[in-house]
């Protein structure tokens, strides 16, 4: 504020207060003497009397007065004044965060000492991870963690980068990006051929026969390097298992086709930013918790 | 040049003088039934709590078998609305019943000056007392004064907290000393505040802070009953000019002042109607006493309608009291229609925003819903769910427990079968039905289906 209008505001403010206060004042008594007991104004035959306020209520607009000049020392008001008290609304939100984060550590601190997978039992931990799931992860993975297309199921129990607590936590803090490249121009007219191999891969009926497929001497050459000689992925990398019938892009030949044709790529953000560890930690019981089979 | 003029009034001390009659027995008797309610309804259980509870923790409002969630706040204001419309109807036939014979204000203020009274005696010896210098006589008996008057607001704040706060626990607690600040705080204030009200402002409530006072006088008209001093009757007054009284056996003012002593708010009825008169009745009761001394009629001061003082048939049957009436009559049909076919499940469900649906190998196609659901019936109960097409339904689901006041939240998903029949492509209405397995309760929510297009 320029300190132009820090003056204007300080000089209506003050001249606000006295002109109340001299009003007030002022107006204590009249030397018109009492002629008529009425205001004067008539409606429908109705006159309006025009009675003495209480002496009390006069003392009530003096302690409203003198509560303005309190506030004004108090609190920011006057002008660029900043007031005595240093309050701001920034300073009131941060105390209260502060306070908010304060008790969220004295609950979180102890989990934080236990193993998350010793967690998924921790009716409290899980109720605190699931609050923190819904408000940063359910965006893509779905408020119930089932994920949707191109967002993985994380109640499957199968991992793209591996289900351990460590592997977990290095997803969430560090975020992945996967990245299938695009075969399209490679295979030209075997396409159709490849996508009904990968189709094959899952299908238990042609499990005796998929050595016999045309295109298992193309896939062992092109496709092992990531998704490994059986097919069944690997978690350093990735590379999702293609013999479980779990399809990230959708399982429709359509789909897998468009898969090995342009390739695909996914990402899942890095949250170190965003979520201090012992969050993190509460996020990792709970997103074991969802595929928690009890023995 | 003339005497200045104060704008402001001071305010004139006022003792009523004390008088037994038919309105204050009906006062006694409307007054035993506000405190009886008030001071005794904490103390009641309905099962494991009082049964009038407002938990404010759990935001849940318990009344006697009743249990009302924030959901059912139409409740609250449909109450509100009865409320207000009967007063209008109890205005525009009767008056200020309200101000005179039931509001907390006049009860309490009357229970504090019979304390007063008691202590300090008659309104003459009173009005003596406060002339007097502070003299240990004097010392003593406000101080004895204004201790019953505190414990008195002490036991009121505290049966108010205690509509919030079970008053076992609230006195146990404050026993040792292990209230929490904010139960003090409002255990403090309502003594305060009670204390301040019946003790000092009394009928400056009434006559300056009270907005009821303001409008109920609008609803008055000429067939309204109001008490009305009989001015065709009384004047002239008789102390002015003996000659004047009146051989026909009439009553007729005789200038005795004893409706302006006993007046709480110390006004002058034969002023005519005023907004500072409470209808308390009192002056009534005393005009006809003395009426009674001077063998009169005792209708010089009475209940009365303007139209009645004017010698004309007063209707309580007009266009407004129906009016007022029907509203009523309609008001509490409706709250009494909803009360009773309220259902005691609460239940929501939203579809899952983040996706649209998902298909799986098999040709189904999923979408995914958020239920949250509660018990809002006294009892533990067991609930299922289920969809209202033939080819939609829910994944593997538990039946659902929840005990009394129990809520939950979980996770449905609805799957269409392989050869859909009566699932179109597009967004479609769906309508989930939960209902408790023993039949009590049951409500259906509408929600919508989304099946991919070719």
């Amino acid at each position: 504020m320029s300190s132009f209008w820090s003056l204007w505001i300080i000089i209506l403010t003050v001249i606000t207060v006295a002109g109340i206060t001299w009003v007030l004042f002022a107006n204590r008594s009249s030397d018109q003497s009492e002629t008529d007991k009425t205001t004067g104004h008539v409606y429908d035959g109705i006159e309006e009397y025009d009675n003495p306020l209480p002496a009390w209520w006069f003392n009530l607009f003096v302690a409203t007065i003198v509560f303005s000049i309190i506030y004004l020392v108090l609190y920011p008001g006057m002008g660029s004044f900043k007031g005595v008290l240093g309050w701001t609304q920034i300073n009131q939100w941060q105390a209260r965060s502060d306070a908010g984060e304060d008790v969220f550590m004295q609950q979180a601190e102890p989990l934080f000492a236990i193993p998350a997978a010793q967690l998924v039992e921790n009716h409290r931990a899980i109720r605190m991870g699931k609050r923190l799931f819904k408000s940063n992860c359910s965006v893509c993975h779905g408020g119930d963690g089932k994920g949707g297309h191109a967002f993985p199921n994380l109640t499957d129990n199968d991992w793209l980068y591996g289900g351990t607590e460590e592997a977990i936590k290095q997803s969430i803090t560090h975020g992945r990006e996967g990245a299938m490249p695009p075969w399209g121009a490679v295979l030209g007219e075997n396409l159709n051929a490849m996508t009904t191999y990968v189709q094959a891969l899952s299908d238990e009926t042609q499990a005796d026969t998929i050595t016999e497929h045309e295109m298992h001497n193309t896939f062992e050459m092109m496709c092992t390097a990531c998704h490994g000689k059986d097919a069944t992925g690997n978690i350093a990398m990735g590379a999702p298992n293609l013999t479980d019938n779990i399809w990230l892009y959708g399982s429709g030949a359509g789909e897998i086709k468009m898969t090995i044709e342009h390739g695909r790529s996914g990402k899942m953000p890095a949250h170190e930013k965003l979520l201090n560890k012992e969050r993190i930690h509460l996020i990792t019981a709970y997103v074991m918790s969802l595929s928690h089979v009890p023995e | 040049m003339s005497e200045k003029r104060h704008l402001y009034e001071k305010r004139k001390a006022i003792f009523p003088k004390q008088i037994w009659g038919n309105s204050h027995r009906w006062r006694v008797i409307c007054g035993s039934i506000v405190y009886g309610l008030f001071f005794l309804l904490p103390w009641l259980q309905w099962g494991d709590r009082p049964v009038i509870f407002f938990d404010l923790n759990l935001r849940q409002f318990h009344i006697i078998n009743m249990t009302f969630w924030p959901q059912d706040f139409m409740f609250l204001a449909w109450a509100l609305i009865i409320s207000a419309f009967a007063l209008f109807f109890f205005t525009t036939i009767a008056g200020r019943l309200w101000c005179g014979f039931i509001c907390p204000q006049t009860i309490w203020t009357f229970a504090f000056v019979l304390v007063e009274e008691f202590i300090e005696g008659s309104a003459y010896q009173r009005r003596k007392l406060d002339k007097e210098k502070l003299t240990p006589r004097r010392a003593a008996k406000k101080l004895l004064k204004h201790s019953i008057w505190l414990l008195l607001s002490i036991i009121t704040g505290t049966s108010f907290v205690a509509y919030f706060y079970p008053i076992q626990e609230l006195i146990s607690d404050a026993i040792s000393l292990q209230l929490s600040l904010s139960a003090l705080f409002w255990v403090g204030l309502f003594t305060y505040l009670t204390y301040i009200d019946a003790g000092w402002l009394r009928e400056q409530v009434c006559i300056y802070m009270c907005p009821y006072a303001r409008f109920q006088s609008v609803m008055y008209d000429e067939n309204t009953l109001a008490v009305a001093y009989n001015a065709e009757q009384g004047e002239p007054r008789l102390s002015k000019n003996k000659s004047d009284f009146d051989s026909s056996g009439k009553s007729q003012c005789i200038d005795c002042n004893i409706c302006v002593q006993v007046c709480p708010t110390g006004i002058d009825i034969r002023d005519g109607m005023q907004i500072d008169c409470i209808n308390c009745g009192l002056c009534v009761d005393a005009c006809g006493d003395i009426m009674d001394s001077i063998k009169r009629p005792r209708d010089l001061i009475k209940f009365n309608t303007l139209n009645r003082l004017q010698g004309i048939k007063s209707q309580i049957i007009r266009p407004k009291s129906i009016a007022y009436f029907l509203v009523l009559v309609l008001m509490i049909s409706f709250f009494s229609y909803e009360l009773f076919s309220r259902s005691e499940i609460e239940a929501s469900i939203v579809r899952d925003r983040d996706r649209l649906y998902q298909m799986t190998k098999r040709g189904t196609v999923l979408n995914y819903y958020t239920l949250k659901l509660a018990n809002k019936s006294q009892h533990s109960h067991s609930y299922v769910i289920s969809v209202d097409n033939d080819d939609l339904h829910i994944k593997d689901y538990p039946t659902i427990e929840l005990k009394k006041g129990g809520t939950t939240e979980m996770y449905i998903t609805v799957e269409s079968a392989p050869h859909k029949k009566n699932v179109q492509a597009g967004s479609q209405a769906l309508v989930f039905k939960l209902s408790s397995t023993d039949g009590s309760s049951q409500q259906t929510v509408d929600s919508r289906f989304i099946y991919p297009t070719p």
